[in-house]
């Protein structure tokens, strides 16, 4: 496994749990929720320029036909999950309690935080879903290295 | 392979025996509950009129969860008298094999289905 791939697999690593610990507000405190929600936006645009290349390919060709059907689904979970990610991030500034003090939204922008939170972790599993043989590989090296 | 099916087995588990299912089908209570409210400017706190009167189970998960419930709840104080949270590792782990659980079971299923579909396109 090389330098890149180790470094994008350590911080996809490291978003997941992140991600995961997320979910749960009060499982840490109110702070990190919002400071590591916005941290972790900061790690989600780093994990789009490591693929840049391939998200600057395939908007080139995503309406040629001859691309495979798997690497189009896969653009428009992508795409959905930039877009619910997004959602995440603005809506919970604007409910934000410790850091911004805004909370503007009231339980509209609530229902979006909740909302797109929901349909990103079903996001993500689809996006883990369709890297399956990549992940396969990249465990089955692992295992190999550990030998 | 036995990694997959011990994750497999946990987000089943995950499902069944914490609130992530609750969890997920808030945003559906909440839309549903902001249509019959109408107006959501009125004063009215999230949760407070729909999830904790009208769900019996939530005094129950937060017993068995702490206070992990993902909405505002009445926050407990600590002994500096500021508002926090206390922090259990026990907690914080569960949650983070909870919610990775889930995800490596909807991956699992996506990954079956193309395995499927790759199958059948070879045979055919």
């Amino acid at each position: 496994m090389n330098v890149k791939n180790t470094v994008k697999l350590t911080l996809d690593v490291i978003m997941l749990l992140i991600v995961a610990l997320l979910y749960e507000k009060r499982v840490i405190s109110m702070s990190f929720h919002e400071i590591v929600g916005l941290g972790v936006f900061f790690l989600f645009l780093i994990h789009l320029v490591f693929n840049q290349r391939w998200i600057k390919h395939v908007s080139k060709r995503i309406l040629d036909k001859t691309l495979p059907t798997k690497t189009k689904l896969g653009y428009v979970i992508n795409a959905l999950l930039v877009i619910s990610w997004a959602l995440v991030s603005i809506s919970g500034v604007l409910i934000s309690k410790v850091v911004f003090h805004i909370n503007v939204g009231g339980m509209l922008w609530k229902t979006v935080h909740y909302t797109s939170a929901a349909v990103s972790l079903i996001l993500l599993g689809i996006h883990l879903g369709l890297h399956g043989p990549w992940l396969k590989g990249i465990v089955s090296i692992g295992a190999l290295w550990m030998k | 392979m036995v990694c997959l099916t011990a994750s497999l087995l946990f987000g089943v588990y995950s499902i069944k025996t914490t609130n992530i299912m609750q969890w997920l089908t808030m945003p559906i209570v909440s839309m549903v509950q902001l249509g019959e409210q109408g107006d959501f400017s009125n004063g009215h706190s999230y949760g407070a009129k729909g999830f904790s009167q009208n769900n019996p189970t939530e005094k129950g998960e937060r017993k068995k969860f702490g206070e992990s419930h993902d909405m505002p709840t009445p926050k407990s104080e600590t002994k500096a008298g500021s508002v926090g949270f206390e922090f259990k590792l026990g907690n914080a782990i569960k949650v983070v094999c909870s919610y990775v659980s889930i995800m490596i079971l909807i991956a699992t299923i996506v990954y079956g289905i193309e395995m499927f579909i790759k199958r059948k396109r070879l045979i055919r």
